[in-house]
């Protein structure tokens, strides 16, 4: 665990004084907790003159990492953090690229200069995975200076909401109309319809750097066409589907393919749960219409995928389980196998 | 008939474009749009009854709602 701890401590010292930052002396330990509300893991690292450190993992991710199995000692745990780094970074970096590329491809019609744009994207992201060892967390100082439990956690959507600004702004310079985009504050407070990019972006670097707080940043249909789509959803749903989405906001599709049930639930993501006979939800999944849309055509574009071509939807879906993955928090160094029982699947590498 | 209707969704909700099948150059012009957003990615369903739809691998003329989405990717 040692050796853990001094590499961490290596990684953030480059990162830090890249930034012309001091670098954290000691790091004394290491902790992991859930957001109980979504799918994320955190690690805080905690430095001996009181500084933390603090990342989120999707648990996404760490899933698919294939972890070791079966025995939880701490050479074990040296390797699922290095795992938990590695996959954080290369989500963070790959998926800012891959969204780079995506909102070029939007505005790209040519099939050469489509083809030219991927095969960019795929040397880029090729060149993420083999350079990975670069630390690229966006930190903000106030974790570094104070107390991180009053602190503003800075997770990957602060890398996101740079990587789309600058996405943003280049698509202005160069006279690409953009969508209207909102920005959510973390105190809550939102800026829709804003056209000035610029402002935005140096709002997020201050924000990012100068205070505590940071930005979610979300394209997101206007109230307009919120209501337009939802108007369209109802028109689509068959009379028990209405009833059922007047009463509960979630309405049931059956799978035109296999007849499994569905319930889609109001929302764009992770919104969709498969259903037993008894109609219990045996797991989430995730899958959606490109672009952008508002809610009620992101929904009723699910329905229809469901109920007309469930195998592909089912192909590009991701599966999310209902239940906790894992009793967090607990402390790596305090034996952490009597917190994690066999029943985990993703420990014992059978996460379906 | 009545006229036919192509409901493509979009950030504005969606887009409804209607033609009449009688017409030989609407019907052509509703034809050529199928062709391009199934081309993109789009999906394509027409509406067969209430809440009932069916996925539409090429243009059908006597369709009277088909609705075009986005191409699907998970979340």
């Amino acid at each position: 665990m040692d050796a853990l701890l001094r590499q961490a401590e290596e990684h953030l010292g480059i990162f830090l004084r890249v930034r012309g930052r001091d670098a954290p002396r000691r790091i004394h330990n290491i902790r992991v907790s859930r957001e109980w509300l979504d799918d994320l893991l955190t690690l805080t690292f905690e430095f001996e003159e009181r500084r933390h450190f603090r990342f989120h993992v999707s648990l996404y991710d760490l899933r698919r990492s294939r972890l070791p199995p079966p025995h939880i000692v701490e050479r074990e745990l040296d390797r699922l953090h290095y795992r938990l780094l590695r996959d954080h970074l290369e989500h963070v970096e790959m998926r800012a690229c891959r969204r780079r590329y995506e909102a070029a491809l939007r505005c790209t019609a040519g099939p050469n200069e489509v083809a030219y744009l991927r095969s960019r994207m795929d040397a880029e992201l090729e060149q993420i995975r083999s350079s990975i060892t670069r630390t690229t967390f966006q930190i903000s100082e106030d974790l570094l200076r104070g107390d991180a439990y009053t602190a503003t956690a800075v997770s990957e959507q602060s890398a996101l909401t740079i990587e789309m600004m600058r996405d943003a702004m280049r698509r202005m310079e160069c006279g690409v109309p953009d969508r209207d985009f909102r920005l959510v504050g973390p105190d809550g407070r939102v800026w829709q319809n804003e056209r000035d990019f610029y402002g935005f972006y140096a709002g997020a670097q201050r924000s990012l750097f100068e205070t505590p707080n940071f930005f979610g940043i979300d394209f997101a249909a206007d109230e307009q066409a919120e209501k337009k789509a939802a108007k369209l959803l109802r028109d689509w749903l068959s009379p028990a589907q209405l009833a059922e989405y007047e009463r509960d906001s979630s309405f049931t599709v059956t799978g035109g393919a296999t007849g499994i049930r569905y319930r889609i639930r109001q929302g764009r993501q992770q919104n969709i749960e498969e259903l037993d006979a008894k109609g219990r939800a045996v797991r989430v999944l995730c899958f959606l219409p490109d672009g952008g849309l508002a809610t009620g055509d992101v929904m009723l574009a699910q329905k229809i995928a469901l109920e007309t071509n469930e195998h592909y939807a089912l192909q590009v879906a991701n599966r999310f389980p209902v239940e906790p993955f894992v009793d967090f928090p607990f402390d790596l160094r305090a034996g952490a196998e009597n917190y994690l029982p066999e029943r985990h699947s993703w420990m014992s590498g059978r996460w379906s | 008939m009545a006229m036919a209707t192509q409901i493509v969704m979009d950030h504005t909700g969606d887009t409804r474009h209607e033609f009449d099948p009688k017409k030989a150059d609407e019907l052509k012009a509703a034809e050529e749009r199928f062709r391009e957003l199934t081309g993109l990615g789009f999906t394509a369903s027409e509406r067969i009854g209430p809440g009932e739809t069916q996925l539409l691998r090429e243009f059908k003329p006597d369709a009277q709602e088909t609705i075009f989405f986005p191409r699907l990717k998970g979340g």
